[in-house]
């Protein structure tokens, strides 16, 4: 049989892609992002040739496609408009924006124009918070977006045959208040020189003594997780720079990305120095590729300055790379051990613990995976010394901590805290005093009622990996619960019993309790299906999943509609 | 050897085994559903979660998947383990009120009422059949597609697969029998298990352990219909 011309296109673009990245399985995600981005689909052909051509069953491929939010089995038109519809944006007014949409394409939701122009896409958080209600076409940001700006840009993109073209409707994207940074004070490359004086294990016992934790949200001590891997016997060892930054309300990461992409390739390069690793990988959101081209920028140019490469400054046998791997639309990636699954080319879905990444992560070999933060809160103890980062903070949370603040506030944006540091008082800097409850932690976070504005913000308290959302008096609360359910019913990856069954009939609950049909001994059974969530769900995301109605019962039962008579029940045999 | 205790009994096992295996050898019953011997575990159904740990830093854990390791303390069956489990029981059984297995474990744990409203999905993604596919008939023909609520099992895009060789060791393995009869879709089928016992209304009872819940049989309805 011939072979159809599109298809043997396809093929030898295929062939084409896998000479570049190599037939590796680990180079499965950039092949087929790149067929989704010139083809608009990974459509069966492709599915086909693509596992031909890397020797895997065609199941693998179609598994990992269906996967991610970001590839598409069904042909997708040359635009791909997607808009975030997780809190933030929901709360400064994404319903608006979703009509115009839908009225000016003449498409729901979830379909392509007749053309191929265009296709609309609901997306969960794409790290725009602070600009809401924002969107992506295809990898371009649009923020602060409003119903008359919808028509100028479908107008631009119906019009301009080159979407390429410079087109700034928001040419302050990565600019939003801040205030002056730690990170700004740091000379560059001076903690990197430093590290290369000093011993190995000073290093990892200077971060030890400064007490930092992951500033991903978990705060796993990092000195710990370090030294771990630099225990290991293995020759192979990786660091990877988690920037899969998917907790809604969080987007510190994509300021510091923009900011001091130096500064990450730096605390990146010193933890490989300090752990005996040889490459590195930064894994990117998908949400996030337009920080793409200057991240691989400073990559080359830090290769040009000898600060990345072989005999790094000078010193034989300090050789390190760093590589960018692009997620694919994913929040559950964020885990580490699913980001590594996800690197290695496969659905990320969490794994089971132990091994854990420090023993046996990418490829099986030690692993360390840090948050963008942490690398450069390295930096500034290296700097600075771990006694100037000790001095603040919280006994069990020492040190300062990049904060993201959205919602019902007047200047939202990036600040820098210290542990510690009250809900009160970050609610009187941002201009946020008005608020009835802060949902701190994004989604996985809890949410704290006015009452409770006094508490800490540390790991003793309330955690955060930055999210720090405001939420003002005229929102309603279970409203707000059902948004961050209905994230996490598409984001859980689905595995395990608990999360997956468990959420659908959490959000089942809660959609009863809004139309005012739960029974009160049905509302205390979704307590009991809470802990058991909590208690034996396989990874973090599905034990803090129920966090949000915990939040919603202890603290918010005021606004819970009445509760039915205890007749009403919704299962049988009661 | 690897020594630990398991409610109480000290016990030493080879290095390797995994929880399960440890208690299964000093005989405490831990209920499993994905977990079959053969298989790599997965640890996904949580069925078999055990408590591990003291004070504050007890939790739970996979008990197919957790391997012993020395001093290491578990509970089989503490309050938290076996609320847990009741809790999935009665998850996996909203899911799928028809499966007799996971009636049978219901009846097996207490679990008296379904408060949950019932699906009658076909499946509880449990992964058995991906699994048996991949490493026992060396097909993979199947597989996990989509995720979160959306998560499936089937062949690429839906038609039946090349490599399946329809042996029915899906089917055979599948606690909830999502993979069952697809006799009547021939271009579906990643089964054929029945079909491969021709004829295939043959008395059923010889096969009780093929497990084939089909009532009536499709096979047959379609021969009757011919």
């Amino acid at each position: 049989m011939m072979p159809d011309p599109e298809d043997a296109e396809v093929m030898k673009k295929i062939d084409g892609l896998v000479r570049r990245y190599g037939a590796d399985r680990s180079s499965l995600l950039p092949v087929l992002r790149d067929i989704q981005s010139t083809c608009g689909s990974v459509s069966e052909e492709a599915v086909l040739s693509v596992a031909e051509r890397f020797g895997i069953p065609p199941v693998a491929i179609s598994g990992v496609v269906s996967f991610y939010r970001f590839l598409s089995e069904k042909p997708q038109g040359r635009f791909v408009i997607r808009l975030c519809k997780t809190i933030s944006c929901d709360m400064a007014g994404k319903s608006l924006i979703a009509s115009r949409l839908e009225a000016e394409l003449g498409i729901p939701f979830g379909e392509t124009t007749k053309d191929g122009q265009f296709s609309l896409e609901w997306t969960n958080c794409i790290g725009l918070c602070d600009r809401g209600p924002a969107l992506l076409v295809n990898d371009r940001p649009f923020t602060r977006v409003t119903v008359e700006k919808v028509h100028d840009i479908l107008e631009h993109y119906k019009s301009n045959a080159n979407p390429g073209r410079a087109f700034e409707f928001d040419g302050t994207i990565h600019e939003t208040f801040i205030g002056r940074l730690s990170f700004d004070r740091l000379k560059p490359d001076e903690a990197l020189k430093e590290v290369l004086q000093r011993k190995k294990p000073e290093i990892i016992d200077e971060i030890s003594r400064a007490g930092l934790r992951g500033r991903g949200g978990a705060g796993y001590p990092t000195a710990v997780k370090w030294s771990l891997t630099a225990v290991a016997s293995s020759k192979e060892k990786y660091i990877v720079c988690n920037a899969d930054e998917g907790e809604p309300g969080t987007y510190k990461d994509r300021i510091l990305l923009s900011r001091y992409p130096d500064l990450v390739c730096e605390g990146m390069t010193v933890a490989a120095h300090a752990l005996g690793a040889r490459k590195g990988f930064i894994y990117l959101r998908a949400e996030y590729a337009h920080l793409k081209d200057r991240l691989a920028k400073t990559i080359e140019k830090r290769k040009r300055q000898n600060l990345l490469g072989e005999s790094i400054l000078g010193k034989p046998g300090f050789d390190f790379e760093i590589e960018i791997r692009m997620g694919a639309g994913a929040y559950i990636c964020g885990e580490e051990t699913a980001l590594i699954e996800s690197l290695e080319g496969g659905r990320g879905e969490p794994r089971n613990r132990p091994p854990f990444p420090v023993d046996g992560g990418f490829r099986g070999m030690p692993t360390c995976v840090n948050n963008v933060e942490t690398f450069l809160w390295v930096l500034c103890i290296i700097a600075r010394g771990s006694d100037w980062f000790r001095r603040a903070g919280a006994e069990k949370s020492p040190g300062y901590k990049i904060f993201s603040v959205s919602g019902d506030c007047e200047r939202p944006g990036v600040y820098e805290f210290p542990m510690g540091v009250r809900v009160k008082d970050v609610l009187d800097h941002v201009g946020g005093t008005e608020a009835k409850a802060v949902q701190i932690g994004g989604a996985s976070g809890s949410c704290i009622p006015e009452k409770e504005f006094d508490r800490e913000i540390s790991y003793e308290d309330v955690p955060t990996g930055g999210s720090v959302i405001v939420i003002g008096p005229q929102r309603g609360m279970a409203s707000i619960a059902c948004n961050v359910l209905e994230f996490f019913a598409e984001e859980s990856c689905g595995q395990c019993t608990p999360c997956r069954i468990g959420t659908r009939k959490l959000l089942e609950g809660l959609k009863m309790m809004k139309s005012g049909k739960c029974s009160m001994d049905y509302w205390r059974e979704l307590a009991s299906l809470c802990d058991t969530m909590r208690l034996a769900s396989k990874c973090g995301l599905g034990q803090s999943v129920p966090n949000v109605i915990l939040s919603l019962m202890k603290h918010f039962k005021q606004e819970l509609p009445e509760l039915a008579d205890q007749a009403y029940s919704h299962g049988n045999g009661g | 050897m690897i020594q630990l205790t398991i409610n109480g009994l000290s016990t030493s096992v080879e290095e390797g085994s995994t929880i399960l295996e440890a208690a299964r050898f000093l005989g405490f019953p831990i209920p499993t559903l994905c977990h079959l011997d053969g298989l790599t575990p997965s640890g996904n159904c949580r069925l078999c979660v055990v408590e591990i740990g003291e004070g504050e830093r007890a939790r739970l854990v996979s008990s197919c998947t957790y391997r012993a390791e020395p001093g290491l303390k578990v509970r089989t069956s503490s309050e938290r383990v076996v609320k847990a489990r009741r809790m999935i029981i009665e998850l996996l059984l909203a899911s799928c009120p028809q499966s007799k297995v996971i009636q049978d474990l219901a009846s097996a744990h207490g679990v008296r009422r379904q408060r949950f409203r019932q699906e009658y999905e076909d499946c509880i993604l449990c992964g058995r059949c991906v699994r048996m596919c991949e490493e026992q008939m060396m097909a993979k023909a199947i597989g996990f597609r989509g995720r979160g609520e959306r998560r499936s099992i089937g062949t690429p895009f839906d038609v039946q697969s090349d490599v399946c060789r329809l042996c029915g060791g899906c089917l055979y393995v599948c606690p909830a029998c999502q993979l069952r009869c697809t006799y009547t879709e021939p271009e579906k089928a990643v089964c054929g298990g029945c079909a491969n016992i021709a004829p295939p209304c043959i008395e059923k009872e010889q096969f009780s352990d093929l497990m084939c819940y089909m009532d009536p049989c499709v096979a047959c309805e379609i021969q009757k219909d011919q």
